[in-house]
């Protein structure tokens, strides 16, 4: 391919401006900012557009605005190329919309048919067969500002032993695969500290910790509720137990209480046999009727004393008047028979003893009767005492069978039956028919209220449990989320290896395809641009780029700057013709020669013109010697400020 | 007399659900969701009163189900008029310490197993047996020892796998449960759903996961009549699809249901590097890009620096490797071009 001419509508500083370039070797002349190197630019985005996502930092500014138009609102031009099968084709470009489009000579849009062009505006990968890397590392060789500076021989050789491992003087593959494998230690694994691995591990490691601390407390609340479960079945079994305890017991008690009733009816039993069938009515009647008829008597006993003795008294007196009248009456019978009839007489004097006798006799009936009325009243008063006595008896007997019978009801009372054949029933009805207590009512109970008191403690732990809001399946899925994080670094240790071995399976290809051409080239360049005075230059195994000088191999190193900086313009080229393969490539140069001597500038510049027969070269300067110059067909385009 | 009944399986309450970690609470939600939807169930079954709620299995996750989650599943069944008859599945094994062991359950739920592998209900003339599944593992042998008495219904409730011999979980031939007799084999363990003579296997509840793109839900049904039906439950449904990119903005309109989970796997070519955009407004959509990079022109075409040969080396290799690699390479794509370039890896 050639570029027949760029037309400028806006770029940089240019603006409107066309340039037209021959076959051959073209000599682009313009003074320090005359805009070479943003013509350079303008043909190098025109073909390739400007490296997407660049951004600004550090005091580099981006292509795409560095270049952004000084005086003008469009931002573009377009090319007039001639194709390697002698098309013309015209190419625009707007870099304010970053729309490409390319015309035939008939003016009709053909971009499509650019596959590169057609997706990613990579119009030069299509047209010159190099991708935008090996396009800036081959042919298109800027002011270098690394090569201004001719001690940093360093910098130069790095470059060389890039292109050696990977085709391209920018990258290190060396450099690349060590950063990978930083990448990969960086991440860290088992043996390492610290690192993303680690804290993943470590992460991993104490959340499993509390997901089995989880897993574990949900076990302990299972434990609980089993727990739970045979307290309750012992609890069931123990008041069973206090039951028979207490079945036993009040049978006990109910048996005691039977036997001292019993008893209470052996000590009554007797006393009732001792009461009287005294009819207290009939008593209470006589006592009545008796204490109406001796209620003028108030000492019946001292009454009847003084009958007696009146009565006495009297009978003394009827006998005395009896024996006086007997006494009278025989005197004077005695008289009337001793001595005169007439005095018979005076037994007539007897008369007043007999009235008194008389009358005594009928006072003694009298007191007779009331001593007799007495006697009654006495006997009957002894009877009702007797009667008094038997019944204050009954009433003491009475009185200790009540006793007896109070403590039976009392009994009755303390069991809760009204009567002794309930107490009996009672007996019966916690009767253990022969099932004893394993343990006394008291053991029972204190086992229980143990047992109550655990059951509460369990009862209180699940409650808690209850309340508890912790998700164990989160926990999971936290850990399970690290482990994928994990697995993760895993992976991308693994991108990182896959990486590395692509790198180095790319270098090899590199250094198997391309090396053996490049230094083929390289040799036969260097041997024409520093006339025969160095060729082969090459690279072995070791990565060290040498040279054979006078049959023997010399590091580049150890060449002065001037040859070393003939030697980067050998690879250069060498790389623009190698990368290029079938394509015929132009050749862009920016001050190529302003540190060589005048013997290297011919000899390069000779080169050059020989090498224009076969790519077109655009050579950019700010002057150009003339001894150069003599008896070579150049186009020369001048650059004005 | 009507013998209804409810037949669900395989709830898997408190299941853990990594799989749907890409929204952050997704499967918290997902879980609750799982529980309201069964406790839906338990509702319609307090309305509609069936004799009997047959839960088949794998109820709840062993090792992530909490007390309190079981009381209030018990809460519910005490609510219930019927009885509900439950066994342990492989997720819910019986064991020395389970909630089915020794949670105080609800008087109308008989939990069967190794201690108690049937239970007769004289009044419904019902006669329901259990085979679950404990840490031993299964427990079908005891089927060996089952003689049915005509004079009742005959329930299995079983946790296993029929006609699959290579299983390990409860495997039992149909036949074999034919020849026993059961008028009603209530079966649970596989979340598919499905019907072979009087087997009945409602599959999972709900769906739980991208595999279980079918049918979701509960039999219902009568003992007396034999007729049975399936409800659908109400849950999400889980949707796994393969959509070329190109096709991947008529998702909206293919599939309208917002509420679904949906996993796509957009096929296709790549032609940048642009992340894939997740339809907006879904409750849960999980993109695979499983794109192919464009094929660029072979090196035999255009020469190529490491850059170019690295690209070409690596795209080759995806094309050789079981694709849930593809996204290594691709990584490795980009930190090599990124190493390649001495920029910053991108390590996270």
């Amino acid at each position: 391919m050639r570029i027949i001419a760029a037309h400028i509508y806006g770029y940089g500083k240019l603006a409107d401006r066309t340039f037209n370039f021959k076959e051959g070797l073209n000599l682009v002349l313009g003074k320090n900012e005359s805009g070479k190197s943003t013509l350079m630019s303008f043909i190098k985005a025109m073909l390739y557009g400007h490296k997407k996502n660049e951004r600004e930092k550090d005091g580099f500014i981006p292509e795409v605005k560095k270049y952004k138009p000084w005086n003008s609102d469009k931002y573009g031009g377009y090319l007039i190329l001639e194709t390697d099968e002698k098309k013309i084709l015209r190419v625009e470009r707007d870099f304010n919309g970053k729309t490409l489009s390319v015309y035939n000579e008939y003016g009709e849009d053909i971009t499509n048919e650019f596959s590169f062009s057609k997706e990613n505006e990579m119009l030069g990968q299509d047209l010159l067969g190099m991708d935008y890397e090996c396009f800036t590392n081959s042919s298109f060789i800027c002011q270098d500002k690394s090569l201004l500076y001719a001690e940093d021989k360093e910098h130069i050789a790095q470059k060389l032993m890039n292109i050696n491992e990977s085709g391209e003087e920018q990258i290190s593959v060396g450099k690349a695969v060590k950063k990978l494998k930083e990448g990969i230690t960086l991440l860290g694994n088992e043996r390492t500290k610290g690192r993303k691995y680690n804290i993943l591990s470590a992460q991993i490691r104490e959340e499993e910790i509390k997901l089995t601390n989880m897993q574990n407390e949900n076990k302990k609340c299972m434990e609980y509720l089993a727990e739970a479960e045979e307290i309750k079945k012992e609890l069931e079994e123990l008041e069973k137990e206090e039951k028979l305890c207490r079945k036993s017991e009040t049978f006990k008690r109910v048996n005691e209480n039977i036997e001292e009733y019993e008893g209470y009816n052996n000590e009554i039993e007797p006393l009732k046999k001792k009461l009287s069938d005294t009819d207290i009515d009939a008593y209470e009647k006589r006592r009545k009727e008796f204490d109406t008829v001796s209620g003028e008597y108030k000492e019946p006993e001292k009454a009847y004393e003084k009958f007696v003795k009146e009565e006495k008294r009297n009978n003394t007196k009827i006998t005395a008047f009896s024996i006086l009248a007997i006494l009278i009456i025989i005197t004077g019978a005695v008289l009337a028979i001793t001595t005169d009839k007439l005095l018979l007489l005076s037994a007539l004097a007897a008369i007043p003893f007999i009235v008194l006798l008389l009358i005594t006799r009928k006072k003694n009936k009298e007191t007779v009767n009331e001593k007799e009325k007495l006697d009654d009243i006495i006997k009957t008063k002894n009877e009702l005492e007797q009667i008094e006595t038997v019944l204050g008896n009954d009433k003491s007997f009475n009185d200790l069978i009540k006793g007896y019978t109070g403590l039976q009801e009392d009994i009755l009372r303390k069991e809760d039956v009204s009567d002794y054949n309930a107490l009996l029933e009672k007996a019966d009805i916690y009767n253990p028919e022969g099932k004893e207590p394993s343990m006394d009512y008291e053991e029972c109970l204190n086992r229980i209220q143990t047992k109550k008191v655990r059951l509460g403690v369990v009862k209180a732990q699940l409650d808690a449990y209850m309340n508890s809001d912790e998700q164990i399946a989160s926990q999971k899925e936290h850990i399970l989320l690290l482990e994928e994080q994990k697995k993760a670094v895993g992976e991308k240790q693994k991108a990182l290896q896959c990486a590395i071995d692509g790198i180095e399976e790319a270098s090899k290809q590199i250094r198997e395809e391309i090396i053996p051409e490049m230094n083929k080239n390289m040799s036969e360049y260097l041997e024409k641009i520093t006339a025969g005075k160095h060729d082969n230059l090459s690279t072995g195994s070791t990565m060290d780029l040498n040279t054979e000088h006078n049959k023997t191999i010399r590091s580049v190193y150890s060449f002065s700057d001037g040859t070393l900086r003939q030697m980067y313009l050998a690879f250069r080229l060498a790389a623009a013709k190698v990368f290029s393969s079938e394509c015929v490539t132009p050749v862009f140069m920016d001050e190529t020669l302003v540190y060589y001597d005048e013997e290297r500038k011919k000899s390069t510049f000779d080169f050059l013109y020989e090498l224009s027969r076969h790519n077109q070269i655009l050579f950019f300067a700010t002057d150009m010697e003339n001894f150069l110059l003599e008896g070579k067909d150049i186009a020369v385009i001048q650059l004005s400020k | 007399m009507v013998l209804t009944f409810f037949h669900m399986a395989d709830i898997h309450l408190d299941q853990p659900f990594s799989s749907l970690g890409l929204v952050e609470g997704f499967p918290a939600k997902r879980r609750e969701e799982i529980f309201h939807e069964f406790m839906r169930v338990l509702e319609t079954a307090r309305e509609e009163q069936p004799a009997f709620l047959f839960i088949a299995g794998d109820l709840y996750e062993h090792g992530y189900t909490n007390i309190k989650r079981i009381s209030k599943i018990n809460e519910a069944f005490s609510k219930l008029k019927g009885n509900i008859l439950l066994i342990s599945g492989n997720h819910d094994p019986e064991s020395k310490n389970s909630f089915y062991s020794h949670f105080p359950w609800s008087e109308n739920v008989h939990v069967l197993g190794r201690n108690k592998p049937n239970v007769i209900f004289e009044k419904e003339k019902v006669c329901v047996y259990g085979i679950g599944y404990d840490t031993g593992g299964g427990q079908a042998k005891i089927l060996e020892t089952i003689r049915t008495d005509r004079k009742y219904k005959n329930v299995l409730l079983l946790h296993g796998d029929v006609d699959l011999s290579l299983s390990t979980y409860n495997a039992v031939s149909s036949d074999m449960l034919k020849d026993i007799g059961f008028d009603y084999v209530a079966l649970g363990h596989n979340h598919r759903m499905y019907i072979k003579d009087n087997i009945f296997n409602p599959g999972s509840l709900c769906a739980l996961s991208f595999k279980e793109e079918g049918a979701h839900g509960y039999f219902k049904g009568d003992l007396s009549t034999g007729e049975v039906e399936f409800v659908n439950s109400k849950s999400r449904k889980y949707i796994d699809l393969k959509m070329d990119y190109e096709k991947l903005a008529d998702f909206e309109s293919m599939y309208p249901d917002k509420r679904n989970i949906y996993r796509i796997k957009v096929t296709g070519t790549k032609s940048d590097n642009k992340p894939l955009a997740i339809p907006e407004g879904y409750d849960y959509v999980q993109l695979t890009d499983a794109r192919t990079a464009k094929k660029e022109k072979k090196a035999q075409e255009i020469t190529r620096g490491i850059k170019g040969r690295f690209t070409d080396i690596m795209t080759s290799k995806m094309e050789n490797i079981p694709s849930e690699e593809i996204k290594i390479y691709e990584d490795a794509l980009k930190l090599g071009l990124q190493a390649l370039s001495d920029e910053d890896l991108d390590l996270e």
